[in-house]
């Protein structure tokens, strides 16, 4: 999956498909598969990538990797303190209240034990910066940067950060889990917990970075987002992918070097994001369709991989970069970093435009910091954003000049041809990302893949490597 | 020339008896019992709190951490206190054991683990199963009681804390099952009562001495079989492999001293199967392999002397 961050509105419809489909019950309150962040921000569960205090992720150690876990086990699962206390409202109270001259009200209580409560914290509790002053230094990606500037009103900066279980390459929680009830399909790779295997160790959780992994206390077992596969396996996107507003996700299979994996995991961390996109294979070379097809991967998933979004901004056009790869699991949900918000300047007539001479070399200007996103995208790779972001420029660049000041595509074509992408690229990204059609190109699944994909090497997949 | 061809020979014949011996592990021999469960006229003590005060803990045995498969535990060691007795048709434990904070996660509680204790039994009669829960070919059976859920029968059979390195050197070349499952409900025939006192854990477990499922070992007064225990300390975040277990201790059932008579209110099966290894027929399972360790010896007195000749 692809999220284009400048398109996230921050409206929650996704937690909230998600919720009402999949966790709204008895064990999972408090758990969000989906969730959407303000950053800068602690997130949920406060500080997550704080991997010192949640022991997440794998350690490079002698050119081996090594689960955080198991260098020290005494990291704790997260407690609902650090998720928040569930909490619904005393709807009742709306009928039952007297006549006043103010609006009635109902009074929040704990989801548990149906008591009236304080309510001191919530999933999204710093959304658009509420309470920035107090919460926001607390966020873990200011590293290198100098918080206290950004955090002055006309410096502030703000962006949404959706979430779900990124379905890693090199998934931390199934090597942790002593009970192997994690694992990959290797069909479509979709990460699940086994119901039927899970004793509720809570290894799992600890091992995940991103800490979603959510343990179902009336179960006593623990669940995670599922990436909705009964609608994946027929073709349609995941219900915070159908349910996106502002039409940021993109849902396509990638095939990719599974034998390639463990070294991939373990590059330098300033080559992560690289040694992370050469694991992803051209659908288009006859060599790797060619063994796709002699791995048993069908012909409607070569097809999907052809059209895929993820494959042209993940790989191909390198707009979008993993969340926090520096924890080594090869996250395999993209993110296209935000421009937000677009420069804009005084012009001549004094009236507001976009400063589009200037546009690209002011990239290290923008509003947002680059060593910020790159310590959330690129393991503070800041070339990695940059990329990105003149890239995405670009093509604002490219219409602009097309659409404003009339020059014909061959003419405006050369602010393309300077960062690399073709006019075709630039359709292609126009329909995608403005038009945002075909954003999910989702072959049928057949229960039969699960039978020949039985060899190791280049599968297909939204992920797709079984241990064990 | 001929010295390193022995010594050649010779390594390799050490080689496979050294792995053979490893293979058979533990055989059940005729030494004296470890612990007696006493027949016991009538009823059953099912109640923990007057079992803390009333039944004598007359055994007791030290369990050290778990060290051998991933995740390690702690080093450290417990003691529990134990009496087990049968009256005819039901087998009552008696576990007590020190645990100086009582960890009972109830409700919307997600980082704690509460405390617990399990017992293993072997499956099959014949050779011991892996101590460490068992192996495809010879699984255990565990009830395992929590302080918050109670009492549950799992059945473990895939050895899954051995690597693979173990495993192959070991000939183990089943493939990886899941490593545990909950029992089918027609064996969850544990009855458990616990009660929390003074820095003490007292569980109280008993079932049927009989079984319907070949999954659940059948107990028969005037028999021998075989347990090992764990205790978890949730305030220390224990679960799983990190607990603390003895070895296998043989328990001798007395025989009943008079027509049994039901007496406790648990579950009403009482009928009796025999279950033996698959596939080693009616011949026990250490004999077939004190066999193969013979033979192997032999082998190596031969070829030894053919190669002193050549």
């Amino acid at each position: 999956m692809v999220m284009v961050l400048d398109k996230c509105i921050g409206c929650h419809t996704c937690s909230l498909a998600c919720k009402n489909v999949w966790t709204d019950r008895e064990g999972q309150e408090y758990a969000w598969w989906n969730n959407v962040e303000t950053r800068p921000g602690v997130g949920y569960p406060k500080t997550w990538e704080n991997q010192d205090k949640y022991g997440g992720g794998w350690v490079l150690e002698d050119d081996k990797l090594r689960l955080r876990l198991e260098k020290d086990k005494h990291y704790k699962p997260p407690s609902l303190n650090d998720y928040y206390n569930p909490f619904d409202y005393d709807y009742e109270q709306l009928f039952t209240q007297e006549i006043l001259d103010q609006q009635p009200s109902a009074d929040p209580l704990d989801m548990y034990s149906r008591e009236k409560i304080d309510i001191k914290w919530g999933p999204n509790w710093d959304d658009d910066l509420a309470g920035a002053d107090v919460i926001a230094p607390h966020d873990p990606n200011w590293n290198g940067i100098d918080k206290q500037i950004y955090l002055n009103f006309k410096d502030v900066f703000m962006f949404y950060l959706p979430r779900i279980c990124n379905h890693c390459l090199n998934m931390a929680c199934a090597p942790a889990c002593p009970r192997k009830a994690v694992y990959k399909r290797p069909e479509d790779g979709i990460v699940l917990i086994d119901q039927n295997s899970c004793r509720g160790y809570r290894f799992c959780g600890i091992a995940c970075p991103y800490k979603k992994i959510y343990y179902n206390w009336k179960t006593g077992k623990s669940e995670k987002c599922i990436f909705c596969f009964p609608r994946v396996e027929t073709g349609q996107p995941p219900a915070c992918t159908l349910s996106c507003v502002g039409k940021i996700r993109y849902v396509g299979v990638v095939l990719y070097d599974e034998t390639r994996v463990p070294e991939a995991a373990k590059a330098p961390e300033d080559q992560l994001v690289k040694a992370h996109r050469e694991l992803i294979l051209d659908p288009f070379d006859p060599q790797v369709i060619k063994e796709a097809r002699d791995a048993g991967v069908p012909e409607n998933f070569i097809k999907a991989a052809q059209e895929s979004p993820v494959y042209y901004m993940f790989k191909k056009w390198e707009l979008a970069l993993p969340l926090h790869p520096e924890f080594r699991t090869l996250p395999m949900v993209f993110y296209v970093p935000p421009l937000n918000p677009v420069i804009t300047v005084l012009d001549r007539n004094n009236k507001y435009s976009a400063d589009y001479n200037s546009i690209i070399p002011a990239i290290d200007k923008l509003r947002i910091p680059i060593r910020y996103l790159a310590n959330m995208f690129a393991a503070g790779n800041e070339e990695e954003v940059r990329k990105s972001l003149k890239r995405l420029l670009a093509i604002r660049e490219f219409f602009r000049r097309i659409e404003v000041e009339g020059q014909s595509k061959a003419e405006a074509a050369a602010v393309l041809s300077e960062h690399g992408l073709t006019v075709n690229d630039a359709d292609m990204m126009y329909r995608w990302l403005a038009l945002g059609r075909n954003r999910w190109v989702i072959p049928t699944s057949k229960k039969e893949l699960r039978v020949t994909l039985t060899r190791r090497g280049k599968g297909p997949g939204m992920g797709g490597r079984q241990r064990g | 020339m001929r010295t390193s061809f022995e010594a050649l020979v010779l390594s390799i014949l050490l080689g496979i008896t050294l792995a053979i011996s490893l293979t058979v592990g533990p055989l059940v021999t005729g030494q004296a019992p470890d612990v007696t469960a006493k027949y016991v006229a009538g009823n059953l003590v099912q109640d923990a709190q007057t079992a803390m005060k009333d039944v004598a803990v007359e055994y007791k045995t030290g369990l050290t951490a778990q060290q051998i498969v991933y995740p390690l535990s702690d080093p450290g060691s417990a003691e529990i206190s134990y009496n087990v007795m049968h009256n005819g048709t039901h087998i009552a434990f008696y576990i007590k054991w020190k645990d100086e904070t009582k960890d009972m996660p109830i409700g919307d509680v997600i980082d704690q683990f509460p405390d617990a204790v399990a017992i293993q039994f072997p499956v099959f009669k014949g050779e011991l199963p892996y101590v460490c829960m068992g192996n495809t070919q010879n699984p255990v059976n565990i009830v395992m009681w929590k302080s918050n859920t109670g009492a549950e029968a799992l059945v473990s059979a895939s050895a899954y804390g051995r690597g693979q390195v173990q495993r192959e050197a070991l000939q183990m070349f089943e493939s990886r099952t899941r490593p545990i499952h909950t029992a089918p409900p027609e064996d969850q025939i544990w009855y458990s009562d616990a009660y929390y006192d003074n820095g003490e854990w007292m569980v109280v477990l008993i079932r049927p001495l009989g079984s319907t499922s070949p999954l659940t070992p059948s107990l028969e007064p005037g028999s021998t079989t075989s347990i090992v225990f764990a205790v978890w300390d949730g305030a220390k975040d224990e679960r799983g492999g990190l607990k603390k277990t003895s070895g296998w201790l043989t328990v001798e059932l007395e025989q009943a001293a008079a027509p049994a008579e039901a007496t406790t209110q648990t579950v009403t099966q009482t009928s009796t199967v025999t279950v033996t290894a698959p596939g080693k027929g009616g011949v026990p399972g250490w004999f077939v392999e004190f066999a193969v360790v013979i033979i192997v010896l032999l082998a190596l007195a031969v070829v030894y002397l053919l190669a002193r000749k050549g």
